[in-house]
């Protein structure tokens, strides 16, 4: 229950990340290069004042370290509904409105900046539109091909199912990570990022759709010698119609599970690509991405805030792997009941 | 007369055993080349020991199963002929009521939408002519109209057996196979069922294959009997003349069992030696010799 609340709260934040999020994904300030998280204030000189960030300074110490150092001289309230980066609205309507943030030349990083001073807030918010959405999308994709894949193979049985499972063992039998590799070579390079985030989809709904469909291809083998099947054929309804109707929706129990256990493999496949930078570019941000400038020890030993976007990774994909087992142990009556003897 | 259905030395045999490349070793041949014709508005039984391939038999006619050798003719048609797409088209003259109403009924939809989905295709009819035909379907089968919202499982078996048989009518067959139709039922409502079976036969000019093992079931709606062992009928003849003359060991067996028949003669070992046939042995009773 904890991880669907948990998971809401991600995908919903992902949904509004324009308007949370103080800043968009690339504005930047090269002035606050790893800047860590700004502190918010409610005291000053001993007083309770409305909440503010003080104005931080910039230091270079004798190993030219930066170090930042407040400045309460300078106060920056925090303001609601503050006017900022210009944004549509779901994408119906512009506004400039943001939750909160501080009016320039301040800056509030919650969980500090990056290298380009970007701030870490923002862009693990915007990161979480693509990281999450790669995840349904390409769940979404895969298993309606891996459903009527496996439908159909199961359903007609002899030829069409022996190449259609020879076809479904090719994906298989190559390791997913070097298959995975290997497409994104065939992808050019001059793709926008708008192309680049459809064929990271497409590449991993590609891989991901074989093993479902040899798990469906047996239910329906199964499923076939029903008697409410061979009625519905009786009265003659389409081939096409009979696996739609009264196959697939037979197998959903252990489809939805499926789902929720696999989903985690796209947002971690996209992770992958993204940390070895061949998937979502700068200054696009992906949790991937996010991480990939957490390679450098330096980087994480002065700046450990930016190990965060993993940090989401992993509760994501627990969260997940939770829901898809409570599920499993919830369904699986009825799912004994559909399959007695499989 | 011309028979409604006829067919033609009907032979299906099903794999048991395959060697290492796949072949085929040994087959099981459940129906051993059968010649049977059914005539307009009659009522044919069709019983036999448990495997002896009454159930592949019906499933060839309503093309659920494709036969092997031998030809099937339906009003004319032969249906070993006809292309799929045609087929399902066709499909529509005869109807298959299953033995379980339990299996036969899929779960998961309500009564309107497994009664509606034979009319899948006939997009044009309105929803409200739909329900109009099902409730009067309904109707016919003794059933209340205000159940098309619910789902089978909130039915005992003789409703639902009767939604699925109202649910064959939908199309206007003609023909209609039983198997077992009213095996899982008890007494009671079984005899409901026959009722309520002769009674459709009379309003939409049914034909039926009744298959059973239960002779008492078949006397009470057929007049004529094919009696099958082994996949081949060994006896078949009028109603009367099977119950008082049997000729054949198994069918003796068959009515010891259900009637009390008093007769008992040792069974004979049941091979059939080669170029045995249905042989006429006099009143429209046949035997196999
Ligand atoms: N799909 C199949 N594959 C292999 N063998 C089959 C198949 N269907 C039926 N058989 C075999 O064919 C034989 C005849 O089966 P069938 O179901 O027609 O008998 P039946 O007379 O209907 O028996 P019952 O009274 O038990 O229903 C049986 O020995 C059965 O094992
Ligand atoms: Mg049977």
């Amino acid at each position: 229950m904890l991880c669907f609340w948990t998971l809401m709260i991600f995908y919903s934040a992902a949904i509004f990340a324009d308007f949370l999020a103080p800043y968009s994904f690339k504005n930047e300030d090269r002035n606050f290069s790893y800047c860590p998280p700004t502190p918010i204030k409610l005291r000053h000189a001993g007083h309770l004042t409305a909440p503010f960030v003080p104005e931080l300074k910039l230091h270079f110490n004798d190993i030219h370290k930066r170090i930042y150092t407040q400045d309460e001289g300078k106060r920056f309230p925090l303001k609601f509904f503050i006017q900022g980066d210009e944004y549509k609205f779901l994408g119906m309507f512009s506004t400039r409105r943001h939750l909160f943030g501080v009016d320039a030349p301040g800056r509030v990083y919650l969980w500090g900046a990056d290298a380009r001073g970007r701030d870490l807030f923002s862009r693990i918010l915007h990161g979480a539109r693509i990281s999450l959405s790669i995840g349904l999308i390409g769940v979404f994709i895969s298993f309606t091909i891996g459903l009527l894949v496996g439908g159909i193979a199961g359903y007609y049985g002899s030829w069409v199912d022996n190449i259609l499972m020879r076809i479904c063992e090719m994906f298989m039998m190559v390791p997913s990570f070097y298959l995975l590799l290997a497409l994104r070579t065939v992808v050019p390079d001059n793709f926008n990022s708008l192309q680049i985030y459809f064929s990271i989809v497409a590449i991993l709904s590609f891989i991901g759709w074989a093993g479902l469909a040899r798990i469906i291809r047996g239910m329906s083998l199964s499923l076939r010698e029903r008697e409410y099947v061979l009625a519905a054929k009786g009265m003659g309804l389409s081939d096409f119609a009979i696996i739609v109707r009264h196959i697939l929706p037979h197998t959903m129990s252990y489809s939805i599970i499926a789902i929720m256990l696999s989903i985690p493999s796209y947002i971690l496949g996209e992770s992958a690509l993204s940390l070895l930078g061949m998937g979502i570019q700068d200054p696009y941000a992906s949790w991937g991405n996010l991480l990939s400038d957490a390679m450098g020890i330096v980087a994480i030993q002065f700046a450990p805030w930016i190990l965060l976007p993993g940090l989401f990774i992993l509760i994501t994909v627990i969260c997940f792997n939770v829901i898809g087992d409570a599920l499993r142990d919830s369904l699986d009556p009825l799912f004994k009941s559909d399959f007695a003897g499989l | 007369m011309i028979p409604l259905l006829e067919l033609k030395y009907v032979r299906k045999s099903f794999p048991l055993a395959r060697n290492f490349w796949g072949q085929t070793k040994r087959w099981l041949t459940a129906v051993d080349g059968i010649d049977l014709s059914i005539f307009p508005l009659e009522h044919l039984g069709l019983v036999g020991e448990s495997g002896s391939g009454k159930t592949t038999l019906g499933r060839m006619i309503v093309r659920l199963l494709k036969e092997d050798e031998g030809e099937i003719f339906f009003a004319g048609q032969n249906l070993s002929r006809l292309g799929s797409r045609r087929l399902r088209l066709f499909r529509q003259h005869f109807q298959m009521v299953f033995q379980d109403p339990f299996n036969s009924l899929d779960p998961r939809f309500t009564v309107f939408s497994l009664m509606a989905e034979p009319m899948i295709w006939e997009k044009n009819i309105p929803k409200t002519k739909k329900i109009e035909k099902i409730q009067h379907l309904l109707k016919a089968v003794r059933l209340p109209p205000d159940i098309l919202n619910r789902f089978p499982h909130e039915f005992s078996g003789g409703e639902r057996q009767r939604i699925a048989i109202a649910r064959c009518l939908i199309t206007q067959p003609k023909f209609l196979v039983l198997d077992e139709a009213v095996s899982s039922l008890d007494v009671v409502v079984q005899a409901q069922i026959l009722d309520l079976l002769l009674d459709l036969q009379k309003a939409f000019g049914l034909t039926y294959l009744f298959i059973s093992h239960n002779l008492r079931v078949v006397r009470k709606i057929c007049r004529r009997i094919a009696v099958m062992v082994k996949g081949k009928i060994v006896e078949m003849g009028p109603m009367a003349e099977i119950f008082g003359d049997p000729r054949h060991p198994y069918t003796r067996e068959l009515l010891t069992a259900a009637m009390d028949y008093k007769a008992s003669p040792e069974r004979n070992d049941m091979v059939f030696p080669s170029g045995v046939q249905l042989r006429d042995v006099g009143k429209g009773h046949f035997l196999l010799q």
